[in-house]
């Protein structure tokens, strides 16, 4: 134990006076730095200094007990053995220099911690924190009609809380870990142990720690370093704002990485047909949970398909449309001046547009764009003769299938596929959709997620899955969990490096 | 230098394979819907004397195909026909864009009609160019005119817009609820019928009214729909590619119940000296071959019209099913014996008047009324 050298009358003072101007140099005079000096009440000897970022921590607790013990004098806490990293009151080593101190001390004010300097005694600091956060939401982009609907917080603790409520277990681990130079931002992996495989657990451990950078805004900053392939429009990571969804896959055996400030939860592995389901179908019963994911399939279909094979139809293979529709189509196409090409690409460009500005206008101007786009865009375009009806018809019909997909990422990656296929299709017909669609199962097949085949449970084929893919079965007869998809990483010890 | 590396190679081999895959199918034969002359029907016609052939497209006009917002066309006719002449149906193919402005699309057309004269002269080459053909389709109906072609191909029908639309729809009902219209009638069964030596009985196709037509509104304006319209009555027996004779109505239902097809006809029948109008169905079907042929038919008969008379009891019932089975076998018996003379075939029976016919009916629809008023 190191002896504290005790200062005294003119020393103590220019000590606390050369700490707080170093302080407040090293944080760029913030307007939000506030510093008090409390002279105790028992003796009337040199001010006690409180600093603190007051944009960070709670005022009440600061006035009602840092300042009031300061007053009191008494200024302690028992510390529980090896409870250092995690106590409310701690002590910088008294063996500091001044340049040293006023560095850490900066840096636990910026974590929200009040920092305390007794004139003659130690310089120690309190875990006041109250960080801005919303309180505990409905999930925006993941709505159910069924079931709960409480969303990941921005607010980590907040958000392993909501894991907690779910799994009572004492299984349920979380690893916590700093990432980000700058941010510092904590991240959590949450997994159950004996349940996920050691090698998923391990994969995840040693490529969150193999990321080097500045920044953690978001989880998505994190999803881009450990995700196993970075060429392709596809999730192989699922992210989700549910709380409910994070704890279902956690016991499926999966790995969750939260992120201290986001709301949104990594999730991995994950499949192909995963991306398809949606928490409601275990809410729901089997069988219309059954039909509800078809028609999800069905609308990846529509959405990926639909505008490209009316441009394959129209231009290079009308002897396929039947007679009284092909004669309906022909009576539309009379005047208009671009061809059905151009006129999918042009609209599908639009809609985006329209897409894009409808999520970043405020919600007042909602009402405006609606009336711009479906009046001016649909039916002044359609009666202009600028555009055909049908052309409308195509990609309003793939524009609402793309939102029927619960998995938002995997909804933008049907857009941009949508694209390629209209090109391919405009230039080689239903042709070049066959290529597209062979080029595209060729890639879903080569890809994983955290070494689990991406078209799993389908290919390579584990049938004892099937009761949860393209049919879900009755919860008695679901089957094991977790899956043996995920079960098999354990099974082979395969290197799952990508 | 970097060298080549399979690493390195691979884009670049992936590029160039996409590459050539677009000289496999190129956006220069890609056609816009705007661009086609689309087919309704197709009327052949040939010159027995001069070999000269005359080919009549019916184009549909698609300015008059009705949308949400009304047809754009007003009373411009729904279709145009588009004649071209000439010795061969390549020539007429190679001179016809002296007329049309656009590409012609034959995918879509929904009957072929064939002049009587062409088709007593022979169809071979017909059925040959439209089965060589790529886009032609070898399921549609062929007819046979029973006017002059140019007349019929000139006829707008009303309620249906496109003549060839009308046609195939009636042909379609005739089949299924006069039976005089066969199932066999498509220019790839025409093929198949000639190759076994057997016949294939086509629809044929009329006028009525004012035919042809001078303009659309003419039609559209007019109640009467006999005024100007098309007309499937009687069929024409084809062998050897070559109409032979005509069959009338009663022949028709004849030769289609012992060909097995089913569909529903109406026939009036004496029972007990009373007449009674009875629609009847082939039930079930069989044959025997050899030496003595045998053709067994169970008829179903329906009330549906039968507002002259009604049995009172079983045994009236009875009665009458025999006697409406005995009618009908001594018809079919009838009509085997005129076969021969009028050039009709049954599949593999060579001697049509030995065949042994028997036929039973069985009462299976009643009506909504069990004595009429």
């Amino acid at each position: 134990m190191p002896v504290r050298k005790r200062l005294t009358g003119d020393n103590a003072r220019k000590r606390e006076q050369d700490l707080l101007a170093r302080i407040r140099e090293i944080l760029g005079s913030p307007p939000d730095l506030v510093c008090h000096a409390v002279i105790p009440g028992d003796q009337a000897t040199d001010p006690a200094l409180c600093i603190y970022l007051e944009t960070l921590v709670n005022r009440s607790t600061i006035n009602d007990y840092v300042l009031g013990s300061l007053q009191r004098g008494k200024f302690s806490e028992m510390q529980a053995p090896g409870a250092e990293s995690s106590a409310f009151l701690q002590e910088f080593p008294p063996n500091l220099d001044m340049e040293e101190l006023a560095r850490q001390a900066a840096d636990v004010l910026v974590r929200g911690m009040c920092v305390v300097v007794e004139p003659s005694g130690p310089v120690s600091f309190v875990r006041v924190t109250d960080p801005k956060q919303r309180q505990v939401d409905t999930p925006v982009s993941e709505i159910s009609i069924r079931g709960p609907n409480e969303g990941l917080a921005e607010s980590i603790i907040t958000s392993l809380g909501l894991l907690r409520k779910r799994i009572n277990t004492p299984q349920l681990r979380f690893e916590s870990m700093q990432i980000g130079y700058v941010t510092r931002t904590t991240v959590v992996m949450a997994y159950v142990e004996n349940v996920a495989p050691d090698e998923l657990v391990r994969e995840m451990r040693r490529r969150l720690k193999a990321i080097h950078t500045d920044s953690v805004l978001e989880s998505a900053y994190i999803e881009e370093f450990i995700q196993d392939r970075a060429l392709t429009t596809f999730p192989t990571m699922l992210n989700t704002q549910r709380a409910d969804v994070v704890a279902g896959h956690l016991l499926d055996g999966k790995v969750a990485v939260l992120v201290d400030g986001s709301s949104y939860a990594l999730i991995a592995p994950v499949t192909f047909f995963e991306l398809f389901n949606s928490p409601e179908d275990y809410y729901q019963r089997a069988d219309i949970a059954t039909f509800i994911r078809w028609i999800r399939l069905l609308s990846f279909f529509i959405a990926v398909f639909v505008p490209s094979l009316y441009v394959a139809a129209t231009t290079f293979h009308q002897e396929m449309i039947p007679g009284a529709l092909l004669l309906s189509l022909s009576a539309q196409r009379e005047g208009v001046p671009l061809p059905a090409f151009a006129e999918v690409l042009l609209m599908e460009l639009v809609f985006e547009i329209i897409r894009e500005a409808g999520i970043r206008m405020p919600r007042v101007a909602g009402q405006a764009l609606s009336i711009i786009g479906a009046i001016v865009l649909g039916q002044a375009a359609v009666d202009a003769g600028l555009i055909t009806a049908a052309i409308v018809i195509v990609v309003s019909v793939t524009g609402i299938a793309n939102f029927v997909v619960p998995t938002y990422s995997f909804g933008i990656a049907q857009r941009l596929i949508r694209f390629t296929f209209v090109i391919l299709a405009g230039f080689m017909g239903l042709f070049g959709i066959l290529c597209g669609t062979l080029f595209l199962i060729a890639h879903l097949a080569s890809l994983k997620s955290f070494g689990v085949p991406y078209l799993s449970p389908l290919a390579p084929a584990y049938p004892a899955d099937w009761r949860d893919v393209l049919f879900r079965a009755p919860r008695p007869n679901m089957g094991a969990r977790p899956p043996m998809f995920i079960r098999n990483l354990k099974k082979k010890n395969r290197n799952i490096n990508g | 230098m970097i060298p080549r590396t399979p690493r390195t190679r691979r884009p670049r081999a992936c590029l160039a394979l996409a590459l050539a895959a677009v000289l496999l199918a190129g956006c220069w034969d890609k056609t816009e819907l705007n661009e086609l002359a689309i087919v309704t029907m197709i009327g052949l016609d040939e010159d027995p004397e001069t070999g000269q052939i005359t080919a009549y497209y019916q184009i549909v006009n698609p300015l008059t195909s009705v949308t949400t917002s009304g047809s754009a066309g007003g009373d411009q006719a729904p279709v145009y026909t588009y004649t071209v002449s000439g010795k061969s149906f390549g020539e007429i193919r190679k001179i016809i864009y002296k007329m049309l402005p656009r590409k012609l699309f034959i995918a879509y057309y929904r009957a072929v009609v064939v002049s009587e004269r062409m088709a007593r002269h022979g169809m071979q080459d017909i059925v040959n160019i439209i089965q060589i053909q790529p886009t032609g389709r070898a399921s549609v109906p062929v007819l046979i005119a029973g006017d002059p072609m140019d007349k019929i191909m000139n006829t707008l029908t009303p309620l249906e817009m496109y003549p060839g639309e009308s046609v195939s729809l009636r042909l379609n009902l005739l089949r299924q609820q006069s039976l005089l219209v066969g199932k066999r009638i498509a220019v790839r069964d025409v093929a198949e019928r000639m190759e076994r030596s057997e016949c294939v009985v086509l629809p044929i196709l009329e006028t009525v009214g004012q035919a042809p037509s001078p303009n659309f509104s003419t039609i559209t304006g007019t109640v009467n729909a006999y005024d100007s319209n098309l007309r499937i009555t009687g069929g024409a027996v084809i062998r050897d590619y070559k109409m032979v004779a005509r069959l009338n109505d009663d022949q028709l239902i004849a030769y289609f119940l012992l060909l097995g097809n089913k569909g529903w006809f109406t026939k009036q029948f004496m029972v007990e000296g009373r007449p009674i109008t009875m629609n009847a169905k082939l039930g079930k079907f069989s044959r025997k071959l050899g030496e003595k042929p045998r053709i067994m038919l169970h008829l179903d008969l329906a009330f549906h019209y039968a507002i002259e008379y009604m049995p009172k009891s079983q045994a009236e019932l009875e009665r009458m099913e025999r006697e409406v089975a005995n009618k009908v076998r001594d018809e079919l018996r009838e009509f085997c014996l005129k076969a021969k003379q009028l050039g009709v075939t049954l599949p593999k029976i060579q001697n049509p008047e030995d065949v042994r016919i028997d036929v039973n009916a069985h009462l299976e629809h009643v009506s909504s009324l069990t004595r009429p008023f």
